[in-house]
């Protein structure tokens, strides 16, 4: 047998020279790549198939959508109220004498949103905010305006199409990598979306405009939604797929003036969403009230 | 926006996890290689037949263990890799450190029975994951085992 010498070894050939950190870039450009490039195919066969899309297949997904969103009976009152301002917004557009629904939804969210099926959700801490009925009649218009480019079909296409991809790499094993695949390739398309809301928010301009003849109050709606946004998020400028507040609201105020429309304060009307307590809420007695009080100014 | 706090998140995480794996990896690598020449004059090797019978005053069963896991770096890497195949890089230097750190273990064994060598080394790998069922952070078992001989040097 051969005598054994002792070897120190210098160098290792099991492990590889590439720079982890370099390999991983490359292969994290390399798949976002591929993924956006499939996420753009599919995303324009999508625009065409909504383009195209019979009124039939609306009305289907209206089925299917609206009846899981449904506004508290104690609220019914105020939504047929808001539904009647919708249907005069409607009026203002191609949409006159469509069928819309409109919807309060009760939570602490502040916003509005445009459902596939010809749904408009409003929430009540939006509408508890509203001072004027030309702000809310600016809000109905951007969510028509959403209707009217399509945006609820596109974000809806979208969605599903970016699920469908991180559902095929946690197939493909990559399944941890899609947090960072899905992110980076949403990354290059919020600016579309961003896009989208300035388009509603110009359509929203338009019929408040001819809903009124004037559009009092479309610069202050945004400063209601800034304070909502700001509530939630502090870093929601950098963040949100809503242009900056103060971007969107220097984009109308240049508008209106291109416009030649008439944007004073005195066209203001008044509005107070008034809900009735839900049916379950028990009276509270004098002492609680106290109690709640004392703890208020304690926090 | 949900989706971008998240990419924010996970990034940062990745990052993090990079730089500390690595200091970590580094400093583990430089420890091996200082406890490797400690061990250098005791010979661990798969060959079964070094000695005559005659020629080994006493032998025992020695064995090293080590459980590794990758860190968040590594699995995230590993996991892009693993959509195009090929090298998976980053868990290459795990499984090294992860033998090597299993023969030092090994030897330092037989170093206090007082060998003179350890002949029939074998190696044996199992995934942890599989017991826990969880399929994603990359846990391994190292097991490197062999016959620890004292030589009769009269």
């Amino acid at each position: 047998m051969a005598k054994y010498v002792p070897r120190e070894t210098t160098d290792n050939v099991n492990v590889s020279r590439d720079n982890p950190l370099g390999v991983f870039i490359k292969a994290l450009i390399g798949l976002s790549a591929l993924m956006a490039i499939t996420f753009v195919v599919l995303v324009t066969l999508s625009e065409v198939f909504i383009r195209f899309m019979p009124e039939r297949v609306n009305f289907a997904l209206a089925k299917i959508i609206s009846e899981r969103i449904d506004t508290p009976e104690h609220l019914e009152a105020e939504r047929e109220r808001i539904q009647q301002i919708l249907n005069q917004a409607l009026a203002q557009t191609r949409f006159e004498g469509d069928e819309f629904r409109l919807e309060i939804l009760e939570t602490d969210e502040k916003n509005a949103m445009a459902f596939p099926g010809r749904t408009i959700a409003i929430t009540t801490e939006l509408l508890k905010e509203l001072k004027y009925e030309n702000e809310l009649v600016m809000i109905l218009g951007h969510e028509i305006g959403h209707y009217h480019n399509n945006d609820h079909l596109r974000s809806m296409s979208r969605a599903g199409i970016l699920m469908g991809l991180v559902g095929l790499l946690e197939i493909g094993g990559a399944g941890s990598a899609s947090s960072v695949i899905s992110g980076t390739t949403n990354l290059f398309f919020g600016q579309y979306s961003r896009h989208q809301e300035t388009m509603a928010d110009e359509f929203g301009l338009t019929v408040l405009d001819q809903y009124y003849g004037h559009v009092d109050g479309a610069v202050n709606t945004f400063e209601v939604l800034r304070q909502a946004n700001e509530k939630m998020l502090t870093l929601n400028g950098i963040l949100s797929t809503h242009p900056i507040t103060d971007q969107r609201m220097e984009h109308l105020e240049k508008l209106i003036t291109q416009m030649e429309l008439t944007d004073e304060s005195d066209g203001l009307i008044p509005f107070e969403f008034n809900p009735e307590p839900p049916d379950d809420e028990e009276p509270e007695d004098d002492s609680d009230d106290e109690e709640r009080s004392a703890d208020d100014q304690t926090a | 926006m949900e989706n971008l706090i998240g990419l924010i998140f996970t990034v940062g995480l990745i990052v993090v996890a990079y730089f500390v794996g690595k200091t970590i990896e580094n400093r583990h690598f430089e420890a091996l290689k200082a406890r490797e020449r400690e061990f250098l004059d005791l010979p661990s090797l798969t060959t079964q037949h070094s000695y005559d019978e005659e020629g080994i005053q006493d032998c025992r069963l020695v064995y090293g263990n080590v459980v590794i896991s990758g860190d968040y770096f590594k699995m995230v890497l590993a996991a892009l890799l693993k959509f195009f195949g090929g090298r998976i890089v980053g868990y290459e230097s795990l499984i090294d450190r992860a033998r090597r750190e299993a023969i030092l273990r090994m030897q330092a064994e037989a170093r206090q029975f007082g060998a003179d060598a350890v002949i029939n080394t074998r190696f044996e790998m199992s995934k942890l994951d599989a017991m826990t069922q969880n399929q994603g952070t990359g846990m391994f078992e190292i097991l490197v085992y062999g016959t620890a001989i004292k030589v009769n040097h009269g």
